[in-house]
């Protein structure tokens, strides 16, 4: 390197991290302790606000966060379960330490969780300028989902069809290729690069610790995909103790809702899970290692499925803070292929010629991170990733699938040039390759550059500005130009009340098989439109978030999601052809609201703590060039959580509604009717052990998402959890 | 907490716990999707030699005909069997009234499309498809059909080319060649009268080749649909002229066997300006 550039390097960097080597530097240590109990909470999570240092309590709670510059900073602590505190006016002097105990105490419901979708950094959610939702990792063990959809479903605005993700209406159903929503595991895109789509089963839920929910577009950051929004599935950190969990499920279904529906003996249709993850830290180095399969007959003639996960996370911190994080997941499904009914009299029976049809997936995401905190002002994060998508038999043709490789890297950098500012700047490239006899060989990249500022003016208001520009080249074919602004305002004029404020746009290029799939599937053939243009959004958002009291809250938002070029699935019900076609222009819009509450009440002598979560959303979607509804896509969508703690017992219900599809493409003239499903569970934990009786769909209620699919009838789930 | 305050909250959840089982159990629960109520039950009779490329057959029900769309057809989920003179057929469908019931015949060789009515019970006296309708009183019509093996078996061609004037609309659906048993005169006759029609033209100028079942073909046309008009809902861009008087429409009679060639017609957009 010639000595010119060393020495502009070397510059660059001394003025980056802003604080000469020689300043002296302070520390804060302590330890995190639970509030009733008294004992010590590992893996509690520390951070300095308004800088890029933080910390995570050992086995013993303990906590110490070195090199610190000299000042005043508020630091926040927060644990899974546990009602977040920040320390204000903490004192950092040069060469002294400053010891924190701090007590936190147990909550049902994590008002005020942290997340990093917002603005690719760690922050408060109520300091975000986007409406953003989080399913926490003590909701997901409360609910004991089979896999990541099951999760997900009960998020405020979120929706399924068939394994298609809505956030507000964004996506509807395109028929498994292509999907309006962005997939994030730890921050790293996950979906399968030649459908785009997502796997469900690529992790067992007992390695997830959050999963936050961006809506509206965030390609700003977040790049192509993120048009309707964003999902990031954080997974579990090793534990600083060695640690042993196990979660095994058994069930069984019910009897239809009607007599002359039964096409099986009930007593054989079951569903069975088991899942295993020991973790552990050796000094620098973290492991975490888990097993799981789940196996189940279905509830349908060709609802079989047989799933394997492995997964694996290794960490090791290096001196100065350097985090080097490798996670690997390998997952395998071998299932029937149930595509639609025999008929409404028969809905759980397919046409018996169609009885060979299954699928298999092998699917291996790995990505690599390296932090590399410069000082207590500039981060650089480094980032690989690798998604390899094998699809097997499919409709009973064959397997004609190569695997699809999808290779990412991303250099970010965070940086605090003056307090107030926070400077995200980076550059993504993804390569996204997919290959079979269907549609060819192709092969299409991005680069994408994106800068971002988060300006905190004062204690009570957060501007973000950012832009992203990206260069999307087909290899060989067409190549486009997108840019992708963002602007945002929070604002807390009270420590109760917040308001936010957001413009942003997202785009989405079209997949390999939206552009160059060519299949005959039973009477349709699906034609390839390689001048298939890509998507682009404006998500505007206004939200409210008001704390009536400290456990009690309301988040009001309305948002304008504006498309233009959606890419939806074309039925030529004359030539029996499919053909993915851009809509010139589409609009979502409407208005969400949740409320969180949860208190604790002493009643006939005993501790009781309910908890109660609503939400509700409103939506008017329409295809502006026919003023028609789009199809797949509910206008209503509710839930109501409620539970109940006493000691060692916990009782929730749960209520999800979405209201009647109103326009669907394949069978109009089948019934639709709305979404109510209510869920039951019962738990009791013993130590570091629980077993929980579930009822799900108590109502026995019959509803398909989309034409001739029923959702499962009544079932039931007895679950057992515990760590050693 | 004391042995008896616990056992007292226990009773009050299993209580509560009771009593609320016992009014969901009180209530009328919606259940959703239920099964459908009535039925259409044919006797299915058929005639002639089968086409050795018969896939299948299927029952199919209007709920308006001419239908606006072929996805709003009920349809059997599975072909009735057609190795016999006489078939019994059952189709579930929901209450209401039904414009017409018909057989649907599927090719093995290729895409079914709107000439493959193989049957179609007609009302003499008012010319229209036979109605009924299901009821709770009347959950059940039972009919029968005769189904003519003829009607598709398609043993004579028409070949020709088809020129157009201009390029296509951008929001053309679909453009077709059509051979026509009797020059249609209304949305009805476009689907009765059909003898065989092509959907695939995309290029100008288009060589057409045309199965037709022999005997008299009086009309054969070049239709345009527009993007999400009516299934019969045909524009005719132009028609075969008679050779020799071109004022006049073409007709053509085939043998079993016989190909007609050179069938060519001169496809004006203005018409449809």
């Amino acid at each position: 390197m010639k000595p010119k550039i060393l020495f502009f390097l070397l510059f660059l960097i001394q003025m980056l991290t802003a604080y000469p080597a020689v300043a002296l530097q302070g520390t804060i240590s302590g330890q995190v302790i639970d509030a009733d109990t008294r004992e010590s909470l590992p893996g509690a999570n520390i951070q300095i606000i308004g800088t890029l240092r933080g910390a995570s309590a050992d086995a013993e709670g303990r906590f110490t966060i070195d090199r610190i510059p000299p000042g005043v900073y508020s630091v926040r602590i927060s644990m899974i379960g546990f009602r977040s505190q920040t320390k204000e006016k903490i004192s950092v002097q040069p060469d002294r330490t400053v010891e924190l105990t701090v007590a936190l105490k147990q909550t049902p419901i994590e008002f005020d969780p942290i997340v990093v979708l917002a603005g690719k950094m760690q922050q408060r959610l109520d300091q975000a300028p986007v409406s953003l939702s989080v399913v926490t990792s003590a909701e997901i063990q409360r609910r004991n989902p089979m896999d990541l959809q099951e999760a997900l479903e009960a998020a405020p605005g979120v929706h399924f069809i068939g394994s298609q993700i809505n956030i507000r209406g964004s996506t509807g159903f395109t028929f498994g290729a292509g999907n309006k929503v962005l997939l994030l595991m730890d921050g790293v895109p996950v979906y399968a690069s030649d459908t785009g789509e997502f796997n469900w089963d690529m992790l067992p839920p007992l390695d997830v610790e959050q999963i936050e929910v961006l809506k509206g577009a965030g390609s700003t950051l977040w790049g192509s995909s993120a048009l309707g929004g964003v999902v990031n599935i954080i997974t579990k950190d090793p534990s600083s103790t060695g640690k042993l969990m196990f979660s095994t499920s058994i069930g069984r279904y019910d009897e239809p809702a009607f007599g002359e529906w039964q096409w099986t003996d009930p007593d054989r249709l079951h569903y069975t899970r088991a899942d295993i993850s020991y973790s552990r830290r050796f000094k620098s180095l973290g492991l975490r290692l888990s097993a799981g399969r789940f196996v189940t007959t279905g509830y349908t003639e060709l609802g079989d499925a047989q799933k394997t996960n492995l997964t694996g996370k290794v960490d090791y911190r290096f001196s100065g803070g350097i985090k080097l994080t490798t996670h690997v997941a390998y997952s395998h499904i071998d299932r029937g292929f149930f595509v639609q009914w025999l008929g409404q009299n028969d809905p759980y029976q397919v046409d018996p010629k169609n009885l060979d049809n299954n699928a298999k997936t092998h699917q291996i995401s790995a990505y690599s991170k390296l932090a590399i905190p410069i000082s207590a002002r500039f981060a650089v994060n480094l980032r690989a990733s690798f998604v390899r998508t094998l699809m097997g038999n499919q409709f009973g043709q064959g397997a004609g699938f190569n695997p699809a490789i999808g290779q990412g890297f991303e250099v970010q950098t965070d940086w605090i040039p003056v307090t107030g500012h926070t400077l995200t700047a980076g550059v993504q490239v993804q390569l996204d390759a997919g290959s079979t006899k269907y549609f060819g060989d192709h092969k299409g990249y991005f680069i994408g550059p994106y800068l971002q500022d988060e300006w905190k003016l004062g204690e009570q208001v957060r501007l973000t500005a950012g832009v992203r520009y990206d260069r999307y080249q087909l290899i060989n074919g067409q190549k486009e130009d997108l840019f992708s602004p963002r602007l945002g305002v929070n604002w807390q004029p009270w420590s109760t009340t917040t308001f936010r404020a957001s413009v942003g746009s997202g785009f989405r290029a079209a997949t390999i098989v939206e552009r160059f799939l060519e299949l005959s599937v039973m009477n349709f053939k699906v034609i390839a439109n390689p001048e298939l243009k890509s998507e682009s959004s404006w998500a505007y958002d206004l939200g409210f978030r008001q704390y009536i009291t400290p456990n009690w809250n309301i988040d009001i938002s309305l948002f304008d999601n504006e498309y233009w070029e959606m890419v939806e699935a074309h039925l030529d019900l004359i030539r029996g052809q499919i053909q993915f076609r851009n809509i010139p222009r589409a609009t979502i819009r409407g208005l969400e609201a949740t409320s969180n509450m949860s208190t604790e009440i002493n009643w006939v002598g005993r501790n009781w703590v309910p908890a109660l979560q609503l939400s509700l959303t409103a939506m008017q979607h329409e295809d502006r060039q026919w003023q028609e509804p789009l199809p797949y896509r509910p206008p209503v969508l509710g839930s109501v959580k409620a539970s109940v703690k006493t000691g060692a017992l916990q009782v929730e219900i749960d209520y999800r509604y979405a209201s009647k599809i109103e326009a669907v493409k394949v069978y109009p003239i089948n019934d639709r009717v709305a979404m109510k499903f209510l869920d039951g569970r019962i738990s009791y934990y013993w130590r570091d052990y629980s077993v929980q009786l579930g009822v799900y769909n108590i109502l026995q209620y019959n509803y398909a998402p989309m034409e001739s699919n029923l959702m499962p009838m009544r079932h039931f789930t007895l679950g057992l959890k515990g760590e050693l | 907490m004391s042995k008896t305050n616990c056992k007292t909250a226990i009773q009050r959840l299993c209580r509560s716990a009771a009593v609320f089982s016992l009014l969901l159990a009180a209530c009328s629960v919606d259940q959703g999707i239920e099964p459908l109520p009535g039925k259409l039950r044919v006797r299915v009779v058929y005639r002639g030699e089968r086409p050795a490329d018969t896939q299948g057959v299927y029952l199919v029900v209007a709920p308006e005909f001419p239908p606006h769309a072929i996805n709003e057809l009920h349809h059997s989920p599975n072909s009735l069997a057609f190795d016999r003179d006489t078939v019994y057929a059952e189709l579930d469908l929901p209450y209401g009234h039904y414009d017409a019931y018909m057989l649907w015949w599927y090719s093995i060789d290729r895409k079914s499309n709107l000439a493959d009515i193989l049957s179609m019970s007609i009302d003499l006296t008012s010319k229209q498809p036979e109605y009924f309708d299901l009821t709770p009183d009347n959950p059940v019509y039972e009919t029968r059909l005769t189904a003519s093996w003829g009607a598709v078996n398609r043993n004579a061609r028409i070949k020709g080319t088809v020129t157009f004037n201009g390029p296509f609309p951008a929001n053309t659906a679909a453009v077709a060649v059509a051979a026509y048993e009797v020059k249609p005169e209304d949305s009805i006759d476009y689907l009765i009268f059909l003898k065989s029609i092509d959907f695939s033209i995309e290029t100008n100028p288009y060589q057409f080749d045309l199965p037709v079942t022999s005997g008299m073909v009086s009309y054969i046309a070049v239709f345009w649909l527009e993007e999400r008009a009516a299934l019969t809902d045909f524009k005719t861009l132009g028609y075969y002229r008679d050779p020799r008087r071109p004022e006049r429409i073409g007709q053509i009679f085939l043998s079993p066997g016989d190909i007609a060639s050179g069938v060519n017609i001169e496809a004006d957009w203005s018409l449809i300006q």
